[in-house]
């Protein structure tokens, strides 16, 4: 027994005993902070507010770039031919009783509403003849007068006015005709969204023939449905916003039959999480009551899906990193030979994931997450990495073992992108108001994760096959490579196949013009840039293909993928980027051993350096390419930037750069690989946290703008002075 | 016998076909090795040595044939015949970070049968530093620490890659010793492949020859030294290019003169060429090293004379 204990404490020191271990529990410390500001505030918010789940179009334009092309047809004169308004992309700071200038700097814009307009009046509307499309949301107001002016676009074919309260002038009396008068004046609607709209309460509404969309109140409820149901016979998606306490009466029932289209409807029982129950139990009711119609909840907990979002960031960190040191140390011949070695490496990994995977259930479940969906997030975050560093060669075990991490990779983009485009369809599932798709998701992790188990256990095999030492990318000894004794011809990975290409390609181009050349020799570019474009295909695929399946699956056309486009592809840069300075640092770190032969050339001391540094540089430029596009579609992505901006971001850039240069050159010849490694990554991520905080600060509080300067002068500082340190008497330092 | 009572041979491989993509790197490969034997595997480079290697330790999955190891078949290798083999692979793959004694305990944690005591004498036999980090050790040093790894818990089968070409000449004969002591009472079978044949000459009773994925050889040294060997022949007239002996490796005729390496040379073979050639004849004896030059070294002469 003691032997035993003896053994599997061993096994801990080596897990934790690697520096490198230390260095990712270190930076996985980065996490707890903004995870526990979540947690607080999930659990702080006393009323736990639902969100309503939006069912009408969303806006076409994003505000920043509506107010600069709305700002632009103003000047032209063709206002006359805009056909969509979100009032968001209009000046919209409205107080009692006039117009103040609001507080993003847009004071000067043309569009902005003025004193002489009263509150909820909207002669704005009139710039507007040929509106076919309007979006209308809080603070706006609609006073009668507001009404009459909507009522005169009879083109509108959509119409959002979700919350949009009444000024305290007009009385609530007065609006359910006002209202209903200037919806029988839109023939042509398709569209309309009356939740929660000031005065609509006692709304009756008048026949919609065109209607295909609506979202409505509970009050007179029973008539509405009743005229839908004989006027509307368009109507496929219905949202009734109702009360927690409210049943559907046979009535109602009857006439939600009658609707020849209904597809969906939405109920909307809750307000608060403590409503959910009621909101269950309505949703359950009409799902009986109308067979052929799907039903689902109306409103979301947003809380729950931020929640569980940084629960799973947070809870697949410590895992992975145990997941990763253990599966190393299971690949290696070494490993391979010792007896009983499976029990007690596997043993820390599943117990750290089952602590973190406990961990999670707890905080899931205390943020609302049904059992079912809790259990499997947390079981497909902390086993996200068990096993599989590297997969069968061939025959059907090959391709399934290629077809697991790629599955994964896929359902966790789409699981990411649909819970920051589409939160509800995810509450949806971690409420469990679907039952099918948790239980489905459940079986899929638990038989992936015995899959990967059973190939933890064959990576010394599986590596031998491939005539790897160690398996790419796990590394034990920075001056050792991992290929070893590689079969002629036996790479099964096609992208290995590339790389080793590119390699003779380069080893067979005629002699190199410069020494700078000769240095940069087999390293495998192409492999890095066909990892760049398969993620940029996978990114922007998923963020193309989700909306549209979402769009598909709530009937309502798919929002432009222009609105994300850009933050996609910042996102994509950022990641990018990062993998391709790590990936030039990893192959000057396994160039170490022949850098010391490279100095045996006929080249001079000083041209050696020179060279070296040359080679290095323009290794760098593709990361320093794709930095500049995150800087640039930073602050391209804000609808005016100052001049401080773009100097604020050329200093982060520049000491980003000069310090990304000088820590490579140093990791390529130390002595202390390991050292200069970690203190490369915990100098990169705070010139990365303080470029975040100084390009945060000059765009979202311009007046605040000596903060940004003196961040970002102190990253160009760091930059500039490791450069200098390193490059101090340059030529007397000892190589090999 | 084994210490576990097991009986037959340590390793018997049969008709073993291993191929990646379209090459068969072995091609058919049969060896018998009885416990208590020293044997060496000896070829050139991709010859197949540690692809066979890996096969026996069940790393790699054979194509055909079959390959047994302590009587349990290599490919179902369980816990148990793993705790009866020792291996030091050719590249040692150790864990930089942890000193050699956290090493050592960390392996030794894994052996019910770890001779602390042996392991400690090794350790010092060899100068390990304890307390260093295994990082920074020379190539040397950690095929030192390797080879204590494989040997620490007594293995009745030690299986070693090339095991002695990091190894200073007072290492080497050290670890030479330290095989011989394992192989001493009978229970412990030694298999290695190595270029150094002298050392091979030193400590092993038998030898293979790997060639193009075929064992061209197998047997004891002492045969092989015996079977092969080279005539210098000196005749009264000028000898024809070709002498047409049996079994010739490899041939080198000057005029009068000629030197040729025969493979199964024996006392009628060599009256034969006097009598045919009116000629001189003394038979040279050949180290093993000579040996396997001549195998090669004709082979590939013969192949480039179109012979």
């Amino acid at each position: 027994m003691i032997a035993i204990l003896r053994q599997y404490a061993m096994v801990l020191w080596v897990i934790v005993s690697r520096p490198w271990m230390l260095l990712m529990l270190g930076m996985g410390l980065l996490y707890v902070g903004p995870f526990l500001g979540a947690w607080i505030v999930g659990r702080a918010v006393p009323d736990n507010a639902m969100t309503p789940v939006p069912v009408v179009e969303t806006p076409s334009v994003l505000g920043g770039f509506g107010v600069a092309e709305l700002e632009k047809m103003a000047r032209e004169g063709r206002r006359d031919t805009v056909t969509d308004l979100d009032t968001q992309a209009v000046g919209r700071q409205e107080a009692w009783g006039g117009v103040t200038p609001n507080g993003r700097g847009r004071s000067g814009l043309q569009l902005s509403r003025t004193a002489d307009e009263g509150p909820g009046a909207w002669p704005l509307l009139d710039s507007f003849p040929s509106l076919e499309r309007l979006w209308m949301s809080p603070p706006d107001m609609l006073s009668e007068e507001g009404w009459r002016r909507i009522g005169e676009h009879t083109a509108l074919e959509v119409l959002s006015l979700p919350n949009v309260s009444s000024p305290n002038s007009v009385t609530l009396e007065a609006f359910p005709a006002v209202a209903r008068a200037a919806l029988e004046r839109l023939p042509r609607l398709r569209q309309l969204d009356l939740r929660g709209t000031g005065g609509s309460f006692e709304l009756l509404l008048p026949p919609l023939p065109n209607i295909e969309v609506l979202a409505i109140g509970w009050g007179r409820l029973e008539e509405n449905l009743r005229t839908l149901a004989d006027g509307s016979p368009r109507l496929r998606v219905l949202a009734i916003q109702t009360w927690f306490d409210i049943g559907f009466t046979p009535g109602m029932i009857e006439s939600l039959r009658r609707m020849p289209n209904l597809r969906r409807v939405y109920v909307a029982g809750a307000y608060q999480a403590a409503d959910e129950p009621a909101m269950t139990r309505q949703v359950n009711e009409l799902r009986r009551a109308l067979p052929g119609v799907r039903v689902h909840p109306g409103t979301y907990r947003s809380s729950r899906v931020w929640m569980a979002l940084w629960a799973t960031i947070l809870g697949a960190y410590l895992p992975f990193a145990f997941w990763f040191q253990s599966s190393l140390l299971l690949s290696t011949s070494l490993a391979w030979m010792l007896p009983r070695r499976l029990a007690p490496h596997l043993f820390w990994a599943m117990a750290v994931a089952a602590a973190c995977g406990g961990f999670m259930v707890a905080v899931l479940a205390s943020a609302g997450v049904a059992w079912m969906p809790a259990l499997t997030l947390a079981l497909f975050t902390t086993m996200l990495v068990a096993g599989g560093t590297v997969g069968d060669v061939e025959g059907i075990a090959g391709r399934i073992s290629s077809m697991v991490p790629r599955g994964e990779l896929i359902v966790g983009l789409a699981a990411a992108a649909t819970a920051l485009l589409a939160p509800w369809i995810v509450d949806r599932w971690l409420s469990e108001a679907t039952r099918w798709l948790p239980a489905i998701m459940l079986a899929a992790v638990i038989l992936t994760v015995v899959w990967k188990l059973a190939r933890q256990a064959r990576q010394p095999r599986i590596l031998a096959s491939l005539g790897l030492a160690s398996p790419p990318g796990l590394v034990l000894d920075v001056t050792q490579g991992t290929l070893s004794q590689q079969p002629a011809g036996s790479f099964a990975n096609w992208q290995l196949k590339l790389a080793e290409r590119g390699v003779d390609r380069q080893i067979s181009r005629p002699v190199p013009t410069t020494y700078a050349e000769m240095l940069r020799r087999s390293q495998p570019r192409i492999q890095m840039l066909l990892m760049m474009a398969i993620m940029l295909v996978v990114q922007v695929g998923v963020m193309w293909v989700i909306p549209i399946v979402i769009a598909r699956g709530t009937g309502q056309p798919p929002p432009p993928l222009s609105r994300f486009l850009p933050g996609v592809i910042a996102a994509f840069a950022w990641q990018a980027c990062v993998m391709a300075i790590a990936q030039t640092a990893a192959i000057w770190t396994q160039r170490r051993g022949s850098l010391v032969i490279d100095f045996l050339r006929p080249v001079s001391r000083a041209g050696y350096w020179r060279g070296l540094q040359q080679a290095i540089a323009r290794d760098l430029i593709l990361p320093a390419v794709l930095g500049a596009v995150c800087f640039g579609l930073a602050l391209g992505m804000t609808e005016k930037v100052g001049g401080w901006a773009w100097v604020v971001a050329g200093m982060l850039f520049v000491g980003i750069c000069a310090m990304t240069h000088a820590l490579i050159l140093l990791l390529a010849v130390t002595r202390w690989p390991l050292v200069v490694g970690t203190l490369m990554v915990v100098l990169l991520v705070a010139a990365g946290i303080g470029a975040a905080v100084a390009v945060g600060h000059v765009l979202a509080t311009p007046a605040d703008l000596w903060t940004a300067l003196v961040v970002a002068g102190a990253v160009l500082a760091a930059g500039v002075g490791i450069r200098i340190g390193v490059l101090w008497r340059l030529e007397d330092r000892e190589i090999g | 016998m084994s210490r576990d009572g097991d009986v037959g041979e340590a390793v018997r491989v049969s008709g073993l076909v291993k191929r990646f993509g379209p090459r068969a790197v072995l091609d058919g490969v049969d060896l018998e090795v009885p416990r208590g034997q020293v044997i060496g595997l000896l070829g050139l480079n991709g010859s197949g040595k540690s692809t066979l290697i890996k096969c026996l330790l069940g790393l790699l999955k054979a194509d055909e044939g079959s390959a047994t190891v302590l009587g349990t078949a290599a490919w179902q290798l369980a816990d148990r015949e793993k705790a009866r083999i020792g291996y030091v692979p050719q590249e040692a793959t150790l864990y930089p970070w942890l000193t050699v004694r956290q090493t050592v305990a960390y392996v030794s944690s894994f052996y019910s049968r770890w001779d602390r005591a042996w392991g400690e004498e090794l350790l010092r036999r060899w100068d390990l530093p304890l307390g260093h980090r295994v990082g920074p050790l020379s190539v040397g040093q950690k095929q030192k620490l390797a080879l204590v790894l494989a040997l620490g818990h007594r293995p009745e089968l030690l299986i070693l890659d090339e095991p002695v070409a990091s190894l200073d000449p007072v290492a080497r004969r050290w670890f030479l010793e330290t095989v011989l002591e394992t192989a001493a009472d009978g229970a412990g079978t030694v298999l290695f492949s190595t270029h150094i044949t002298s050392d091979l000459e030193r400590v092993a009773s038998h030898v293979a020859l790997l060639r193009e994925g075929k064992v061209t050889f197998h047997d004891e040294i002492d045969v092989l030294k015996d079977r092969v060997k080279r005539l210098r022949i000196e005749a009264q007239a000028d000898l024809p290019a070709d002498l047409h002996l049996p079994g010739t490796l490899r041939q080198e005729v000057r005029g009068r003169q000629a030197l040729v390496t025969v493979d199964g040379v024996d006392a009628a073979l060599v009256a034969g060429v006097r009598e045919r050639f009116a000629a001189e004849v003394v038979v040279d004896n050949l180290n093993l090293e000579e040996i396997f030059l001549e195998l090669h070294d004709g082979e590939a002469a013969a192949a480039a004379s179109g012979r």
